[in-house]
């Protein structure tokens, strides 16, 4: 094994080969930058012309093409607050708040560094479990993987930003948004309105640019300034961003593995692993930072925990892909047709007869994360300049970008109608200090959850509560609520905020525990939904880097 | 670098960049077809040389259909006079009947615009399902690519081994796993327990037939009904490693490849002696004659539809298209539009009476 493990690697370094790969990420970049032009399409696109390449070539351009669409994605996400990629929306949340302070590079580095780390480990992993993944994962089946998917609704509190019934009844609404659509079970139609358009649901991306999107737009229009409201500071630059990566090491770690665990669930799509390593990067981490900034203030923890796990889910979606021939997304359903094309079958054999030709995957990851991440360390800093433009330069460009964005998913205007109709909800979201991560979670996982919950039902009928993996679950979703909730009730800060805190303590003023200053229902540290509470007495803070006027952007 | 501007200015302008971009966003994205309404008696060749025709896929990247249409939009074009440039582009929703109903009254009759959708909407149109807003009469077909019998392959160590094992009461339901009613995972399954009465129970609801694979790996479910095309192409580790065995299959005579792979397999129609019952089997799975359509819309000039047709049953001869296909894995047994718009109006034709069972059978929960 391990010999084919380095004969994957050599296959991959010949200059053939890395040149279509270099070529595919070089596609993959631009793609990924452009919100909505999604990898999947592109990936449909180039597809005929890999029909005449042998298949490690082929592997190497599109999985080159779609190891860096992700790492693109980020970088939209951060610098102008439209998700790149469906999967980049929660990159938006503390990413952008930061680009808004001057930070853009420090946002930037972290976003990139973190990503390369995450697909790094997704594709190690990915090469360490193929003696034994597929035991595995058939030992797990539909009730599972329900409890796998109520896991991940289990972290919808810690996604609240402090104010859990409004996390709660978000989640809900997304939950029940994401009912829309034609019921898979029966076929009934559920609120479509008479439209078509809607049998499917609503769609994602529209969704997810509305959402995030449109209120950055709108909040920079009405600022009148350019996106960064002030200079950075000495603290703001990329190397910064790379150095807060491997301070934060073990969330790093932690947040990629994360990330290719949710990528081997089937059905979970890629949208999940973002915002669930968004909020264990929120459940780990100090309430506040060293200069008293909550998250979605622009925590560097909520670049990183997101930027890692959108790549690593990668590693996570292939091993389902090659070893059970189980497409985890749109991109690997059409990385599966080149497959097939090739003459190949996913399954055993990908894992045993032809395991270099995966191994030479794994590698590709490895090589066309580095060299991204590497490619971009050296002129990101160029691009940080865009967030120095006059809003009234950039806000055409961005509308394009989303307009743009929602269309391309399906060739549907009425896409582009949701992202407006969306966008006002986001709009009024943020101005009203009501949280968006908690509902996109719940769109993003409502169906699923229904779907596994409706087959364990059908085919166990209630014996599936009584499986021993669905116990362990049980237990553990259990113990993420309990934990949740009583992080509000006490708020009590981990011991690191301490220490951080006396260690900086030295080089500026801080006002560590103080609130944002924001004019809403003061969240305070104490409250579970934080209405009626007065805000705790604290000093004036004197505040070095000040943050945005406005209202905190979630 | 920061210009604060007043703040009316502002909100006109944000108004102002916005409607732009808005009606700039309109006029890009309107009616794809943009050729001016044809003239009658125009040569052929001066029509098409320089234009774009698309090929619309009812499915997202990646499936049979949308391989079907790229690998086939490749050699297409050098088969129309004039040679014109062959994009496709996709267009999922509602099973391909967004795409459909597209195809239908919204792309532009004039030869540049071709659609590739699940034939079952055809089934749809007999059985009323609601959203249906197409006429299969007034479509136009170039033909389909393939004709495939529904297959139902159950794990090799289930104690069911013939069809006629189907019909007993002492083993446990045999447990199929199905994607949503319509589809034909889950029709076959139901046309099954209600014709012949087999002991089969339906568990609904995967995502796609690769989760339903995945399903009857960890042994969920025991088996699933399927095109014995998208068996040998997307599950032939399960061929190759005896994985599986065919009890009960559905085709209008005794299919070769079945027989020879799977001798004991059974036609449905064989375990039933009425003709009436018979003529349900039939109409229920009529349309896997006809699959992988691809249609244009109603009304297109007769001699731009004849070129199409004539140009869609070359490529499907066309060597090089067949040697892809092969290599694909992609069964190409395709239908010249005669034969195709045969069976639809065969299908279409139903009495009253058997498309009300029919409806009955798909229908139900």
């Amino acid at each position: 094994m391990l010999e084919q493990f380095f004969q994957g690697l050599t296959e991959v370094l010949k200059p053939e080969t890395l040149a279509v790969m270099l070529l595919g990420m070089a596609i993959g970049y631009a793609v990924g930058i452009l919100p909505g032009l999604g990898g999947a399409v592109t990936l449909a696109l180039m597809l005929p012309f890999t029909f005449t390449m042998p298949p490690i070539n082929a592997f190497a351009f599109l999985l080159g093409m779609l190891s860096v669409t992700a790492t693109a994605g980020d970088i939209t996400s951060v610098l102008f607050g439209v998700p790149g990629e469906a999967t980049t929306a929660a990159t938006v949340v503390d990413g952008h708040p930061m680009a808004k302070r001057g930070e853009a590079g420090r946002a930037l580095g972290a976003a990139l560094m973190s990503s390369m780390v995450g697909a790094l480990i997704g594709a190690f992993a990915l090469a360490l479990v193929i003696p034994v993944i597929r035991p595995v994962v058939l030992a797990f089946g539909s009730p599972e993987f329900f409890m796998l998917t109520l896991l991940g609704i289990a972290f919808v509190a810690a996604l609240s930003g402090g104010q859990v019934l409004k996390g709660l009844i978000a989640g809900g609404l997304g939950f029940l948004l994401s009912m829309i659509g034609l019921d898979q079970q029966t076929g009934i139609q559920r609120a479509t309105f008479g439209q078509l358009e809607l049998w499917d649901g609503i769609g994602l991306v529209a969704i997810t640019i509305g959402l995030f999107g449109i209120p950055e737009v709108v909040d920079l229009a009405v600022r009148g300034t350019s996106i960064a409201g002030e200079r950075a500071q000495r603290l703001g630059g990329v190397m910064e961003g790379v150095r807060d990566t491997f301070r934060h090491w073990w969330l790093t770690i932690r947040s990629s593995v994360l990330g290719a665990v949710i990528g081997v669930v089937p059905g979970l799509g890629g949208a999940v692993a973002q915002w669930v390593a968004y909020a264990h990067a929120v459940q780990t981490s100090p309430r506040t930072d060293a200069h008293g900034r909550r998250f979605s203030e622009g925590r560097i923890e909520g670049v990183l925990g997101p930027g890692a796990a959108n790549n690593s889910k990668e590693g996570g979606n292939l091993i389902l892909t090659v070893a059970f021939g189980v497409p985890g997304s749109v991109s690997m359903a059409i990385l599966l047709g080149a497959f097939l094309i090739k003459g190949l079958q996913p399954g055993p054999d990908m894992l045993d007869k032809n395991v270099v030709l995966t191994f030479s995957m794994v590698w590709t990851i490895v090589i066309a994360n580095i060299v991204t991440v590497a490619i971009s360390l050296l002129f990101i800093n160029q691009l940080v300049k865009i967030t120095y433009l006059r809003g009234s330069l950039v806000i055409p460009f961005i509308l394009f970008l989303v307009y743009f964005g929602a269309y391309a998913e399906k060739n549907a205007m009425f896409d582009v109608g949701l992202v407006l109709l969306f966008g006002a909800l986001g709009w009024v979201m943020v101005q009203t200090s009501w949280p968006r991560p908690p509902l996109i979670l719940g769109l993003v996982l409502g169906r699923l959850t229904e779907r596994y919950l409706f087959l364990s039902v059908n085919r166990y009928d209630w014996e599936w509560l009584a499986r021993p993996w669905v116990i362990v679950f049980f237990v553990a979703i259990s113990a993420v609520i309990v934990y949740s909730i009583w992080r509000e009730v006490s708020g009590k800060k981990p011991i690191e905020a301490e220490a951080e805190a006396s260690v900086l303590g030295a080089l500026e003023p801080v006002s560590v525990g103080a609130d944002g200053e924001d004019g809403g229902d003061g969240h305070g540290a104490d409250g579970l939904d934080g209405v009626g509470r007065p805000p705790p007495a604290e000093p004036t803070p004197e505040r070095v880097s000040p943050g945005p006027r406005d209202a905190p952007q979630r | 670098m920061v210009v604060k501007t007043p703040h009316w200015h502002r909100a006109r302008s944000t108004v102002g960049a916005l409607a732009v971009v808005a009606a700039l966003v309109l006029v890009a994205c309107g009616p794809r077809t943009g050729a001016p309404a044809a003239e009658r008696g125009q040569n052929l060749a001066d029509f098409y040389s320089g234009k774009t025709v698309t090929i619309i896929v009812g499915y997202a990247p990646g499936g049979g259909f949308d391989t079907t249409a790229r690998l086939a939009a490749k050699h297409l074009g050098k088969h129309i006079p004039g040679n014109p440039n062959i994009i496709v582009e996709n267009m999922p929703g509602a099973g391909s009947l967004t795409a459909t109903n597209h195809l239908y009254n919204v792309a532009r009759p004039d030869g540049l615009t071709i659609g590739v959708f699940n034939e079952l909407q055809v089934v749809n149109q007999v059985i009323n399902v609601e959203g249906v807003q197409f006429d299969a009469r007034q479509m136009g077909w170039l033909g389909n690519a393939v004709q495939s019998p529904i297959t139902c392959t159950i794990r090799a160590d289930s104690p069911y081994n013939t069809a006629e094992d189907l019909l007993r009461r002492d083993l446990p339901p045999l447990i199929l796993g199905g994607t949503a009613p319509g589809a034909e995972t889950d029709n076959f399954p139901k046309l099954m327990s209600s014709v012949i009465g087999a002991n089969v129970r339906l568990v609904s609801g995967y995502g796609g037939t690769s989760e339903i694979r995945l399903a009857v790996e960890s042994r969920e479910v025991d088996g699933m009904c399927w095109s014995y095309t998208s068996v040998t192409s997307t599950a032939a580790n399960w061929m190759d490693t005896n994985f599986i065995k065919v009890p009960v299959y559905q085709w209008t005579e005794p299919d070769p490849k079945v027989q020879q792979r799977f001798p004991t397999a059974k036609r449905l129609e064989e375990m039933v002696n009425d003709e009436a019952s018979r003529a349900l089997i039939r109409a229920a799975t009529a349309t896997s004659k006809i699959s992988k359509p691809f249609a244009v819309p109603p009304r297109l000039p007769a001699d731009r539809l004849k070129a199409l047709q004539d140009a869609f049953d070359a490529t499907m001869k066309d060597p090089e298209f067949l040697a892809e296909a092969e290599q694909a894995r992609l069964d190409v047994l395709p239908n010249q539009a005669i034969e195709t718009i045969r069976v639809i109006n065969e299908i279409l034709a139903l009495p009253a009476d058997v498309a009300g069972k029919l409806a009955e059978i798909i229908k139900q929960g």
